[in-house]
């Protein structure tokens, strides 16, 4: 109650100022935000495995309402869950302010204290973000500097993690330097060449209140980084390595940590490849080495995924990759490739085509047996980075493969065709956490046709079909979505599980949308079933369990 | 002047994150605060001695053997008066009796285990038992002797506990007993207090007494003589410490008030490694209080080894 008046207090204040300066011409600031609202009712429906919900209907909300004037910025979020919707973390419950902060900028010097967000280099040792469609914000509350002169920019954070409504039990304290060559020696370094180079540094403190072990109160990570970029050519790459940090996730293992990840490529009109690798050993890292949670809670780094983020909902949905921060190496290949239009295989238009391929696999290790009695130096395992693990039979330890290919090409005015094809290996047991289960070798094939009607409306129709015979079987998603610019679009989708081996859960999954869209908000209805997934952001992902009702999502900023 | 300040800020920020950092070369380094001689502290499992006696308990040392067919007659006598007299009788089977205690020498013979004593052996050569069954009852002479035959025992029980003044308490005993599981090490630290006045030297015993223990007895009860299995031996003496029967002096010429304290890990404290093959949950310690001038037990009481046991 006392946070909604402070809230209502706020909002009025701001609203008030807001309205004066407009009066009086006088430059008081800017306030901007965005609030999303979503809430669903749920119809019991067993069959496809859809929980009964007591409260019949969920919400989750937030609101962001930031303030910014000349070089001074402070902003808020406040967020909602009534109770929190099927899928995230039940520990979201309540109300509350989430997220407060201050903040001096004038370009060169960047003070901030509250709450923030910050990444080191690509987020190997420390990436705090906010991604509210997974249910992740671990975001520092504390201090942050920031200072840049001459090409030379630095970083240094201190603060402690959000965990839902509370905060973590750990003080990650980080610094960052990087070095911007072309800025330092301008004229001096060669043209159409841009090098930068930088280091990072973040330790972790949390108090050894563990009877049976001598824990690491302060653990340290750090790594290097550079990136090359020579006319079209570019070359990156970054190295961290993380001192010993025996937590939940690794059994409480003694090992240290390392990464490496690589990345090169080549682009020029209508060309473009891009080869990226990473190995790494041994990297979870979170603020509470108690902490073992799916959802995420209080990581302090992120690993960036390599493998493509489908969008097609079988593709998408079914069978994922989410990266394995235990150990893997993985390595993406992708190129486009534009054919010209005009030419008999591009035809009037055009046509692209992206081949991507990526594959991630175990390292290769060897169990130490060392953490079974007191005494023994509990380092788990040896591993070699640059070595792919075999499994006991021999065989490759594979996580996950990715072959796709994608084609696009306007045919005429009125049609543009994509067709897509996937053929996928995921590693079930490892990545559903279901031992002695078999692989899925699966084929995926898309076409998507749009249709424009006239200047306002279109059709887009969506033909999916995945082929396999591990698991539930084959699947196809029938999707027709009307679009009449720029407010409204209708959709209705229906995903079959026609090949599933039990007759009796051959399940439709029927959904139907209805979309308002006027300046920045939007509204949608959808009401249907919606069968359990996994959704994924940027390697990281969430079960979405199985679900029949109505959803009603409001968006808007401001 | 600011932009230096803040140079020198982020340096020392990033120089501080640099050097936070703990390498832990051994995992249970810890463990050495709660490991001492008498093993990890914290697999103690402490008992206090919450009796709080009302009245002496009278005690009889039965002597007796596996091999001897009349004893567990004895044993069910010495249980009728414990059942008889709750609180005011115990009675603890000491397993030595010569032959009829030892075990088999042939490896295949029926009564394998060893259940005799250093202290009761002294015991039974001190007070001269020969014969069995026998026993000593608070080790007083009775018709000048201190072996008292089994058919005398109800008799001289009754007479102790028709004389109140006999009944009274001589010791007040607040003692803590610490068992590691682990190490199997027990300690006792005694704080006994005298209630009336003693002449002589008075010592403190600490009794091991085993229950539920299951191996065959011979029983004369039963004509075919075959042993019985599955005798169950209750309050069988395991062992006596320190120096087996002897124990330590607490007293000489006490007077009323008078108190014996050991504090926690001093040389007092008493201690005793429990043989592996002995059931801890089962065991229960006993301590003695007698006047080595006169022999006689003053003061006996028991108590649960572990908190779950007993």
């Amino acid at each position: 109650m006392r946070l909604f008046i402070v809230l209502t207090v706020l909002i009025a204040v701001v609203f008030s100022v807001h309205t004066q300066a407009q009066e009086k011409k006088v430059d008081l600031g800017e306030v901007h935000g965005n609030f999303d609202l979503r809430g669903q009712f749920y119809n019991p429906d067993s069959a496809i495995g859809a929980p009964e919900v007591p409260e019949k209907f969920l919400f989750n909300g937030f609101a962001n309402i930031n303030y910014h004037k000349g070089n001074f910025y402070a902003g808020l979020r406040y967020e909602s869950y009534q109770n929190v919707l099927l899928g995230f973390a039940p520990e979201y419950q309540g109300n509350g302010i989430t997220n407060r902060f201050v903040q001096y900028n004038d370009g060169q010097l960047d003070i901030t204290v509250g709450n923030f967000y910050e990444q080191f280099g690509n987020g190997q040792i420390l990436r705090a973000y906010y991604e509210p469609s997974l249910g992740i914000d671990n975001s520092i509350d504390g201090a942050r500097f920031k200072y840049n002169i001459h090409g030379i920019y630095l970083k240094a954070v201190i603060g402690q993690q959000r965990w839902y409504f509370e905060q973590s039990p750990g003080i990650v304290r980080g610094g960052d330097i990087e070095f911007q060559l072309n800025e330092i020696l301008k004229d001096r370094m060669p043209k159409k060449t841009r090098v930068s180079f930088g280091f990072s540094a973040v330790s972790k403190y949390q108090e050894d209140n563990n009877v049976d072990l001598t824990l690491p109160e302060n653990v340290l990570a750090y790594g290097g980084r550079m990136q090359v970029k020579y006319k079209k050519w570019m070359l990156r790459g970054e190295y961290t390595y993380k001192y010993n940090d025996p937590n939940a996730d690794n059994g409480y293992i003694y090992k240290e940590g390392q990464m490496l990840q690589l990345t090169a490529s080549y682009n020029r009109k209508g060309f473009g490849v891009t080869v990226s690798a990473h190995t790494l050993d041994n990297m979870f890292f979170r603020s509470d080495r108690n902490n073992s949670s799916q959802f995420q809670d209080m990581f302090i780094n992120y690993i960036p995924a390599l493998t493509k983020q489908h969008t097609y909902n079988l593709m998408a949905t079914l069978y994922p990759y989410a990266t394995q921060p235990r150990g893997e190496i993985a390595f993406q290949g992708d190129v486009i490739y534009k054919i010209k239009k005009g030419t008999a295989l591009g035809g009037k238009y055009g046509t692209t085509v992206n081949v991507n391929y990526s594959y991630a696999a175990n390292l290769d290790t060897t169990n130490l047996n060392d953490v079974d009695s007191i005494g023994q130096a509990r380092q788990g395992y040896t591993s070699n980075l640059f070595k792919i693990g075999e499994r006991a039979n021999g065989s490759t330890d594979q996580y996950f493969g990715d072959f796709n290919i994608e084609i696009s090409r306007k045919l005429n005015k009125t049609f543009k065709l994509r067709a897509v094809y996937q053929n996928l290996l995921y590693r079930r047991e490892l990545l559903e956490g279901k031992p002695g289960v078999g692989n899925v070798y699966a084929n995926v094939g898309v076409l998507d046709l749009l249709t424009k009607l006239n200047r306002k409306s279109s059709i887009r129709t969506e033909l999916q079909g995945l082929f396999t015979n591990q698991d539930k079987g084959d699947w196809a998603t029938f999707l027709v979505e009307y679009t009449y610019a720029p407010h409204w679009f209708v959709s209705v989708m229906d995903q079959w599980n026609y090949g599933n081996d039990i007759e009796d859960e051959q399940f439709h999954f029927p959904i139907a949308s209805v979309g308002y869209i006027k300046e920045a908000t939007r509204i949608t209805l959808s009401y249907g079933r919606q069968r359990e997934g996994i959704f994924c952001v940027g390697g990281v992902c969430r079960v979405v369990p199985a679900s029949n009702g109505l959803t009603v999502s409001i968006t808007s900023s401001f | 002047m600011m932009k230096k300040l803040l140079w020198i800020l982020n340096l020392f920020l990033v120089t501080g994150v640099f050097t936070s950092c703990d390498e832990v070369d051994d995992p249970y380094e810890h463990l050495d605060e709660f490991i001492t001689d008498t093993g990890d502290s914290r697999f103690n499992d402490t008992v206090m001695n919450d009796a709080n006696l009302s009245s002496r308990v009278i005690l009889i040392e039965d002597f007796t053997g596996h091999k001897c067919p009349n004893c567990p007659a004895a044993t069910d006598l010495g249980k009728q008066l414990v059942d008889d007299n709750p609180g005011q009788v115990f009675v603890v089977a000491v397993h030595n009796s010569g032959n009829f205690s030892e075990p088999d020498s042939d490896p295949d013979g029926k009564f394998q285990a060893d259940y005799e004593t250093e202290a009761g052996e002294n015991l039974r050569v001190e007070f001269q038992i020969a014969s069995f069954p026998a026993g000593l009852i608070d080790r007083q002479e009775w018709n000048n002797s201190f072996r008292v035959g089994m058919g005398q025992w109800e008799n001289n029980v009754n007479t102790k506990l028709q004389n109140p003044d006999y009944m009274e308490l001589n010791f007040r005993v607040n003692s803590t007993n610490i068992y590691n599981t682990d190490s199997r090490i027990l300690r006792v630290v005694p704080n006994v207090t005298a209630l009336d006045s003693e002449s002589g030297e008075i010592y403190f015993v600490v009794y091991i007494l085993e229950n539920g223990i299951v191996s065959p007895q011979e029983d004369s009860r039963f004509p075919d003589s075959t042993p019985i299995k599955d005798y169950i031996h209750n309050h069988l003496l395991r062992a006596s410490f320190p120096l087996d029967d002897i124990g330590t002096k607490i007293f000489e010429n006490p007077s009323s008030g008078d108190q014996y304290m050991t504090e926690f890990q001093s040389m007092d404290e008493l201690r005793f490694e429990l043989k592996p093959e002995w059931a801890a949950q089962n065991c229960e310690v006993a301590y003695v209080i007698y006047n080595r001038t006169s022999k006689e037990v003053l003061h006996f009481e028991t108590m649960p080894l572990m908190n779950s046991g007993g």
